[in-house]
């Protein structure tokens, strides 16, 4: 037993070894390759300035500002489309009348790239926070509907039947079954949506913002400030990173129970 | 004998876009109290529909059902919630009947400590045996305490070794507990093993063909195993192939 455990422990230390070589290699290999004069800095800029720029606009460029700002509108988008976007798909499960009218126009939506909507709904719903934050809802909130929907759907007949033997009321099927079994799948769910979050928010900056990353990374395109431009994208990189361990952490948590 | 299960004439047919479907025609059924009754047939012959038909799941096209007393069903997988422990599936029945009566929940105590449970009562499903499991779901379905318990192909999910653990458990508990059982099975040696009347039906639309008295002759208490050693056990299998394979 002893023996296993050290040997799991020994494969994930050089797992973890591996990778941070990996990333270190990279990052020294781009900082060399420019410094060498082989990749044009103009295009590529290179690590230590982009580090650099980092810090200065960590303490004049009001960068905290705009995370706080990209980090509130995609957690608004996430928890607006996937509560939004689960609650409906409870409705549909619960009245599958409704589902089946309502199954081509979803089909049709959940087809369509939500991303040619951002215009309209940012005109409809006014510039600012809340325009982007509905463009994130738009993103997600379809796709929720339906995986969920799908999950609500394939629930095991027999143990729905189990529990109309017990003369359970619907009501009871959806909060004894249906949602407790659902609960791995809706986390799920949940991870696929900050992705889908922040393509909204940073598609919505792009079109409208002052601020927020998605404003620093398309203001940088504007004026050819390559290195503000792949700042941003690494702070992006870094806050989804912190997100997805967040999710996962609450993973683990409900599913120790089950497993 | 009393009855508990009268099921008069009763017919029933299914219908879809296309065509109708006649599951059950004129059958016949009489469940006494305390006894054991199989149901056996040709597989998709509408076995499981008659226990639906008992439990209420199902209103019969024709004829008369009248059920006495309460029926607790008993599925082919034990559909234990993985996320609910031991003691909180037991539970789920009285958690949705809203029954908050003291002496049923030392009746559970009671129930698991006799059947070998008490330990477990806080794991999780997935660190049980599939008998135990199925001993679980035994237990969940009798502290709602029917008087008739449906058993619907129960022990068909479990490996050979196991289902013959689980028929000596169940048969214990089911005597013990004084319940008159149908158990549908396709399993012709469990129903002799089990049962003490077997009604044999044709095959879809189905009708009684054939009842057999299970009498065999055991020394001391009757259990599944030893009613598998009686010497009338090989007959009665023989007859009920020939019937359960013969095209009439």
């Amino acid at each position: 037993m002893n023996e296993y455990r050290k040997k799991v422990k020994r494969e994930k230390i050089k797992l973890v070894t591996i990778q941070l070589l990996l990333l270190a290699f990279l990052v020294l290999g781009w900082e060399f390759l420019v410094r060498g004069g082989i990749l044009n800095e103009f295009l590529v800029s290179k690590p230590s300035s982009i580090f650099k720029l980092f810090l200065t606009y960590l303490e004049e460029g009001n960068l905290l500002g705009h995370i706080k700002i990209s980090v509130y509108e995609t957690l608004l988008g996430l928890l607006i489309g996937t509560g939004l976007g689960i609650v409906i798909a409870i409705g549909l499960w619960w009245n599958k009348f409704i589902a089946k009218v309502l199954d081509p126009f979803l089909v049709v939506l959940n087809a369509l790239p939500k991303t040619a909507l951002a215009p309209i709904l940012i005109i409809w719903v006014g510039l600012g926070i809340k325009g982007i934050v509905v463009v994130a809802i738009s993103l997600s909130i379809v796709v929720t509907i339906m995986s969920s929907y799908n999950y609500f759907k394939s629930v095991d007949e027999e143990k729905v039947k189990m529990l109309k033997t017990f003369g359970a009321t619907k009501y009871q099927i959806l909060t004894k079954l249906v949602l407790p079994s659902n609960i791995p799948n809706l986390i799920n769910v949940l991870k696929i949506n900050i992705g889908m979050s922040w393509v909204g928010v940073i598609v919505g900056e792009f079109l409208v913002s002052r601020e927020g990353i998605g404003y620093l990374v398309v203001y940088g395109g504007q004026v050819f400030r390559l290195d503000l431009v792949m700042m941003g994208v690494i702070v992006l990189a870094i806050i989804a990173l912190v997100m997805y361990l967040v999710v996962n952490f609450l993973e683990k948590y409900f599913i120790r129970r089950i497993k | 004998m009393e009855e508990e299960v009268m099921l008069k004439k009763i017919s029933m047919n299914f219908y879809s876009m296309s065509n109708e479907t006649e599951v059950l025609k004129n059958v016949d059924l009489k469940l006494h109290k305390g006894e054991i009754l199989a149901i056996v047939g040709p597989s998709g012959c509408g076995k499981s529909t008659i226990l639906n038909i008992i439990s209420g799941l199902l209103e019969p096209t024709k004829g008369e059902v009248v059920v006495k007393g309460k029926a607790g069903y008993m599925f082919q997988k034990d559909n234990l919630f993985e996320w609910r422990t031991i003691y909180q599936n037991i539970t789920l029945g009285l958690e949705i009947k809203k029954i908050k009566d003291k002496k049923i929940y030392q009746r559970i105590d009671e129930l698991l400590k006799k059947y070998g449970l008490w330990e477990f009562k806080n794991s999780y499903p997935n660190e049980l045996s599939g008998g135990m499991r199925q001993r679980v779901a035994l237990i969940r379905t009798l502290v709602l305490n029917p008087n008739i318990l449906l058993l619907d192909e129960s022990f068909s999910a479990l490996d050979y070794q196991t289902r013959l653990l689980v028929n000596e458990d169940v048969y214990k508990i089911i005597k013990e507990e004084n319940k008159s059982t149908i158990m549908v099975t396709h399993d012709i040696s469990e129903a002799i093993a089990m049962a003490d009347r077997i009604i044999l039906l044709s095959k879809r639309p189905a009708s009684i063909k054939k009842i057999y008295d299970i009498n065999l002759s055991i020394e001391g208490k009757r259990t599944p195993l030893k009613a598998r050693d009686s010497k009338e056990f090989k007959e009665y299998f023989q007859d009920l192939w020939k019937e359960l394979n013969s095209n009439e």
